[in-house]
C-alpha cells in the first residue's frame, strides 16, 4: 500500500515536472500595450503584443486591416497584413506578431484568445443606427 | 412579473433544498425531490416565456436576446451566457437527482440525497445570492441593460430593443444542442460522486456496490460528453469556418479532462468488480471527475482566461473555487473514513494480463488528463508568479498528449480478448496471424499514396490493426449472446476511435491551404480542380445580413457566406463552402469582400469525413446496452 502510494506520487511528480519543462519551452510571451512604453525595443525587433480590439476601430485600407488594441490604459494602432482568424472581432483578446514602426505596430500574424463568454463592455459604444440596415 | 416570480421561486427552491438537507423524516424525501424538479422546470419555462415575450425589464433578456432574434436562438439564449446557463445547470441537476432517487438510491439511508441536495444548494445559492438570470434591470445602457437588482419588487426600467445573443452563437442550429449536451455530461458527473461518497460514508460491509452504481451512473454523462465534444468540433469546423475542429483551447481542454477521467474510471471500475482491486484509485477517480467539472466551469466562466486579474472582478470565480475546496474536503473526509476498507484492495498480480492492461490504460488516460490540466493552468500560474502574460503553444500538446494517445490506441488492439493471466505475445501473433499480416499490407497500401513521416506510419499501422482486429472479432462473435453487452459497447467505442485516429492523422499530416484573391466570374485551380466564382448575393434577414458567394467545381455549387449581425458589435462570421469526398474536403471561406473582388482561403483538409464516421460510431456505442434492457 505504502510502496504503491510512493510510486504513484513519483509518477505524478514526474509528469508534472516534464510537462512544466515542456510548457515553459512552448510558451508564447507577449507584451501588453502599456508595457511597451517601459521597455527598450530596438528598431525592427520582432515582438509579440497582446490586447483587446477597441470597438469601432477596425477599418480596411489597401488590403491592410487597421485597428487599435488596448489593455485599458494604452492604445496602440495596428496595421495588419496576414490571415485574419474568423474569430477576430471587437473586444476580442488578440496577440500580434510584428514590429514597431514609429507609433504603429506592423503585424503579420495573429492569435486570437477565444473565450466563450460574450465580452462586451458597458454597452456605451454600441451604435445601433450603424448596424441595423 | 417574470422578474418577481422568477426571483421568488428561486428563493423557494433554495429553502426547499435546505429543508431537504436538514430533514430527518424519510417519507418526505421523494415529495421534496419531485417538488424541486417541478420548480426548476417552472423556472426554466418562465425564463423561456420571458425570452419569447421580449420582457426586456429582465436584465438577462435585455442583454442576450433581441426582438429580431429568430425563435430557435431565442430559445437557446437561455444558456447563451453565464446566469442563464446556471439555470439550465440546476434543471439538469434536479433531473439527475430525481433519476438517482428512482433508480440508484441506497435504501438504507438518506445520506445520498443529502449530499445531492448540498451540491444543489451550492449552485442554486449562486442564483439567489450572487447573480440571477431573473435579475431586474435598473439602469439602461444604450442597448441592453448595464445594472440590475436581484431583490424583488423594485422599480424597473425597460430597454426597448435588446442586445441579442453573441453572433457566434446564433449561426446554426447545432449551437442550440451542443452546450446542453455538454451540460448534461458535466452535471451528470455528480451522480457517481454522490453514489461513491454516500455509500462509503454509511458503509458497513465490504461489498463493491458503490462502484457498480458509480459505473452505471458514469456511463450516461460520459456518453453525453462524447456527443457534446463531437458536436462542438463539428460546429467549429462545418459552420464557423475556423477550418479546424480542435485547437487545444482552454475551453475545449476543460471539457476533455472530465471525459478522459470518466473513460479511465469506466475501465478501472470493471477491474474492481471482477477482481476486487484498485479500490482506492477508483474512489479518487470518481472524486476528480466531479471536481474537474467544477474546475471546467471555473475556468470558462470566471474570466481567468483573459487575465488572472479579471478573476477578482467577478464573484463566480471565488464562489466556484470555494465550492471546489468544500466538496474536495467532503471527498477526502469520507475517503479517510474508509482507509481500512481501501487497504483490503487486492494487489495486481498479472502485469501483462487483463488487470495489467487496465492499469496501463488508466495510467495513460490519467496522464493525458494531468498534462492537459497543467497546460490549461500554466499560463494562469505564470501570470500570478511573474506578472507576465503568456499562452501555451500548440506544440506542447502535440509533444505530450500525442504519444500518450498513440500508446492507448496500441493498447486497444489487445482489448478484444484479454486473458486473466499474462499475455503471451508469440502466441497472440500466431493466433492473429492473418489479421496482422493483412493489416500490414493494407497500411502499406494506404501509406503508398501519402507524404510520410514516422508518426504517420506508426499511427496508420496501429489504427489499421485495431480496426481490422476489432471488426473481425465483431463479425465472428457478435451473435454469441453469452458475451456481456458492456463488452460490445467497449468494442464499438474502440472501433470508432480506431477510425477516428486514422482520420485525424491524415488530417494532421496531409492538409494544406492557400489564399486566393479573385474577382466575380473568374476561376481558379486548386488540387487539380477548377473552381468558378459567381457574383455575390446579398440577403437581408431581420437579425442579420448575409453575403453569399456561390462557388462551383463543375458538378456542384456551394455557398460560402459572411454573416453580419445587426445590433451586436460589428462582426462578420463566415461560413464555409465544403466540397466533400470520402478522403478530403475542399474547404473555402471568404476573408473579405471588396465590391466584386474577394479574398478566399482555400484549404484541402484530409480525413475529416473519416473522423466524423469514427466519432459517430463511438457515440452510438450505447446500442448494445439497450439490447440488455429489452430482455
Amino acid at each position: 500500500m505504502k510502496k504503491n502510494f510512493i510510486v504513484v506520487l513519483l509518477g505524478i511528480g514526474l509528469i508534472i515536472y516534464a510537462s512544466t519543462i515542456i510548457a515553459s519551452r512552448n510558451t508564447i510571451y507577449y507584451y501588453t500595450t502599456s508595457e511597451t512604453s517601459n521597455i527598450e525595443i530596438s528598431k525592427n525587433e520582432r515582438i509579440k503584443l497582446g490586447g483587446f480590439v477597441v470597438e469601432d476601430s477596425i477599418s480596411k485600407d489597401a488590403g491592410f486591416t487597421i485597428f487599435t488594441i488596448t489593455d485599458g490604459n494604452k492604445d496602440i494602432e495596428i496595421v495588419f497584413d496576414g490571415f485574419i482568424p474568423d474569430l477576430f472581432q471587437e473586444n476580442m483578446g488578440v496577440i500580434l506578431d510584428g514590429v514597431f514602426e514609429d507609433d504603429a505596430f506592423f503585424a503579420d500574424d495573429m492569435l486570437v484568445k477565444h473565450d466563450n463568454e460574450y465580452v462586451s463592455s458597458d454597452g456605451e459604444t454600441y451604435n445601433v443606427e450603424n448596424y441595423s440596415e | 412579473m417574470i422578474y418577481n416570480t422568477g426571483i421568488i421561486f428561486s428563493w423557494i427552491s433554495f429553502g426547499l433544498l435546505i429543508f431537504l438537507f436538514f430533514k430527518n423524516k424519510h417519507i418526505y424525501t421523494e415529495i421534496l425531490v419531485r417538488l424541486n424538479l417541478f420548480i426548476q422546470i417552472f423556472l426554466f419555462c418562465l425564463l423561456e416565456i420571458g425570452l419569447f415575450l421580449n420582457d426586456f425589464s429582465v436584465s438577462y433578456i435585455a442583454n442576450y436576446s433581441a426582438k429580431s432574434t429568430p425563435p430557435l436562438y431565442k430559445f437557446a439564449s437561455l444558456w447563451g451566457s453565464l446566469d442563464g446557463s446556471i439555470l439550465l445547470w440546476n434543471l439538469c441537476l434536479s433531473l439527475f437527482m430525481y433519476i438517482y432517487l428512482k433508480l440508484y438510491k441506497d435504501n438504507s439511508s438518506d445520506i445520498d440525497i443529502k449530499i445531492f441536495s448540498l451540491i444543489m444548494i451550492f449552485f442554486v445559492g449562486y442564483t439567489v445570492f450572487s447573480s440571477s438570470p431573473f435579475a431586474g434591470c435598473i439602469e439602461l445602457a444604450v442597448v441592453g441593460c448595464s445594472n440590475s437588482t436581484i431583490l424583488p419588487f423594485q422599480e424597473l426600467v425597460i430597454s426597448n430593443i435588446g442586445r441579442g445573443p453573441n453572433p457566434l452563437l446564433q449561426n446554426h442550429p447545432l449551437m442550440a444542442i451542443h452546450p446542453p449536451m455538454l451540460y448534461v455530461g458535466y452535471v451528470g458527473m455528480t451522480m457517481p460522486f454522490v453514489a461513491a461518497t454516500s455509500r462509503l460514508y454509511s458503509k458497513s460491509d465490504d461489498t463493491n456496490a458503490w462502484v457498480e452504481v458509480a459505473e452505471k451512473t458514469t456511463y450516461i454523462p460520459w456518453l453525453f460528453l462524447t456527443i457534446g465534444i463531437t458536436l462542438g468540433a463539428a460546429w467549429s469546423y462545418e459552420v464557423l469556418g475556423w477550418g479546424g475542429y480542435w485547437a487545444w483551447d482552454p475551453v475545449e481542454n476543460v471539457s476533455f479532462i472530465p471525459w478522459l477521467l470518466a473513460t479511465a474510471f469506466l475501465h478501472s471500475a470493471k477491474i474492481q468488480k471482477s477482481q476486487n482491486t484498485l479500490l482506492n484509485w477508483n474512489y479518487i477517480l470518481v472524486g476528480l471527475m466531479f471536481l474537474s467539472t467544477i474546475f471546467g466551469t471555473f475556468v470558462t466562466r470566471s474570466g481567468v482566461l483573459i487575465s488572472v486579474h479579471a478573476f477578482s472582478n467577478g464573484n463566480i470565480g471565488t464562489y466556484l473555487l470555494f465550492g471546489m475546496l468544500f466538496f474536495g474536503f467532503i471527498f477526502i473526509f469520507i475517503g479517510s473514513k474508509n482507509i481500512e476498507y481501501f487497504s483490503k484492495s487486492k494487489k495486481i498480480e498479472n502485469w501483462f494480463g487483463k488487470s495489467g492492461f487496465f492499469v496501463y490504460n488508466n495510467i495513460f488516460l490519467f496522464s493525458s488528463a494531468l498534462v492537459i490540466f497543467i497546460g490549461t493552468i500554466f499560463p494562469l500560474i505564470y501570470e500570478t508568479l511573474y506578472n507576465r502574460q503568456i499562452t501555451i503553444g500548440r506544440s506542447y500538446y502535440d509533444i505530450l498528449v500525442g504519444p500518450l494517445l498513440l500508446i492507448l490506441l496500441g493498447l486497444m488492439i489487445f482489448s478484444v480478448k484479454l486473458p486473466i493471466k499474462n499475455i503471451n505475445i508469440e502466441k497472440w501473433i500466431e493466433e492473429n496471424n492473418i489479421l496482422v499480416n493483412s493489416s500490414l499490407i493494407l497500411s502499406i497500401f494506404i501509406l503508398f499514396y501519402l507524404n510520410n513521416s514516422y508518426i504517420l506510419i506508426f499511427t496508420v499501422i496501429i489504427s489499421v490493426l485495431l480496426i481490422v482486429i476489432t471488426f473481425s472479432n465483431f463479425y465472428k462473435n457478435y451473435r454469441n449472446k453469452k458475451t456481456n453487452t458492456s463488452y460490445w459497447t467497449g468494442q464499438i467505442a474502440h472501433l470508432g476511435i480506431g477510425i477516428f485516429a486514422l482520420g485525424i492523422i491524415f488530417n494532421v499530416s496531409q492538409s494544406y491551404s492557400t489564399e486566393k484573391e479573385i474577382n466575380s466570374f473568374e476561376e481558379f485551380n486548386f488540387n487539380n480542380q477548377t473552381f468558378f466564382v459567381y457574383d455575390s448575393i446579398e440577403e437581408s434577414l431581420p437579425e442579420k445580413n448575409i453575403i453569399k458567394l456561390p462557388i462551383s467545381n463543375g458538378s456542384n455549387t456551394k455557398f460560402t457566406s459572411l454573416n453580419i449581425f445587426k445590433n451586436s458589435s460589428q462582426q462578420a462570421i463566415s461560413s464555409p463552402a465544403v466540397f466533400r469526398t470520402f478522403l478530403n474536403d475542399i474547404y473555402i471561406t471568404v476573408k473579405f469582400i471588396d465590391e466584386s473582388s474577394y479574398k478566399l482561403i482555400v484549404r484541402n483538409n484530409y480525413g475529416i469525413f473519416i473522423m466524423w464516421i469514427g466519432l459517430f460510431i463511438s457515440s452510438i456505442s450505447f446500442l448494445p446496452r439497450l439490447r440488455k434492457y429489452e430482455k
